[in-house]
């Protein structure tokens, strides 16, 4: 389980930064709708929301230690964030646009925390597998 | 080596990956300010151009210090990625699926910048610590 959990975190973290190329091409679209100019970044948000709400099932599961099972939830709590820098500031103007610059900067901040639970799970994994192959071992 | 050129260029490194950061935000900025590229990038523009000229002077900064081949070699590569960044900027034609995979190419480009500023900076940091290793050992 601890080396699934590192699996997963793996591939939340290329869909963070999948979701980062999203955010790229859907700048030098146009149209009137924001929502549906980005809607390929919008469509891989909501994923990752429920991806990382998976996650932190996973890391209760696997146990890989508090440490990552805390910063497991602070991510869950920065994506819904996400949600709340984009919608709750306005569309438009300098609260608008502080509004979405705070929402790429957690952004940013979601996957450097997801990269360490990635680190910790691989810890974790590691550790396990030297358990299970001392367990093993035949003495001399 | 000369140590202190080569402090002087972990704290511009972490300058310039301060900076790169405050460039995802005011892209972010930009967004949200008015829909597309446009009046809100120019604060984006102009951290650009530092960016521009900052990640050059780490070159020379990099063969100053004397801290190694491979050093300077990164230092000149971040450089030519954030020249890249420029060039993809100017290429870009909004609303078509070339301008929205170079923007897409951007976005990731600007995060492998961040992984690369932070790199060079820890191997800046390690030939640091070895001097200064090196050094307690010759007094002894």
């Amino acid at each position: 389980m601890k080396g699934f959990f590192l699996g997963w975190t793996r591939f939340v973290a290329v869909l963070l930064v999948l979701q980062i190329a999203f955010a790229g091409w859907g700048a030098v679209s146009v149209g009137e709708d924001r929502t549906m100019r980005f809607i390929v970044h919008v469509a891989n948000g909501g994923m990752i929301l429920f991806w990382l709400l998976l996650s932190l099932v996973f890391a209760l599961i696997a146990r890989p230690g508090w440490k990552a099972v805390l910063l497991t939830a602070l991510s869950l709590f920065m994506v819904f964030a996400q949600g709340a820098f984009a919608h709750g500031f306005g569309s438009s103007g300098t609260l608008g646009g502080v509004g979405i610059a705070l929402h790429a900067a957690n952004g940013l901040g979601i996957l450097a925390v997801q990269l360490v639970v990635a680190r910790l799970a691989k810890r974790a994994a590691d550790a396990k597998r030297a358990e299970c192959a001392a367990r093993i071992e035949v003495p001399a | 080596m000369n140590t202190a050129l080569a402090r002087a260029l972990r704290v511009w490194l972490l300058l310039l990956l301060l900076l790169l950061v405050v460039q995802f935000a005011l892209a972010g900025f930009g967004i949200g300010y008015g829909g597309g590229v446009g009046d809100g990038f120019r604060l984006h523009f102009l951290n650009g151009d530092v960016l521009l000229y900052g990640s050059a002077a780490a070159v020379v900064l990099a063969l100053a210090a004397r801290t190694g081949r491979r050093i300077v070699l990164l230092t000149a590569l971040g450089t030519l990625l954030v020249a890249l960044q420029h060039l993809m900027g100017l290429l870009s034609v909004p609303g078509t699926p070339w301008g929205q995979s170079l923007f897409l190419v951007h976005a990731l480009n600007g995060l492998a910048l961040i992984f690369l500023t932070l790199r060079t900076g820890h191997l800046v940091r390690d030939r640091l610590r070895e001097a200064a290793a090196a050094r307690a050992g010759s007094l002894h």
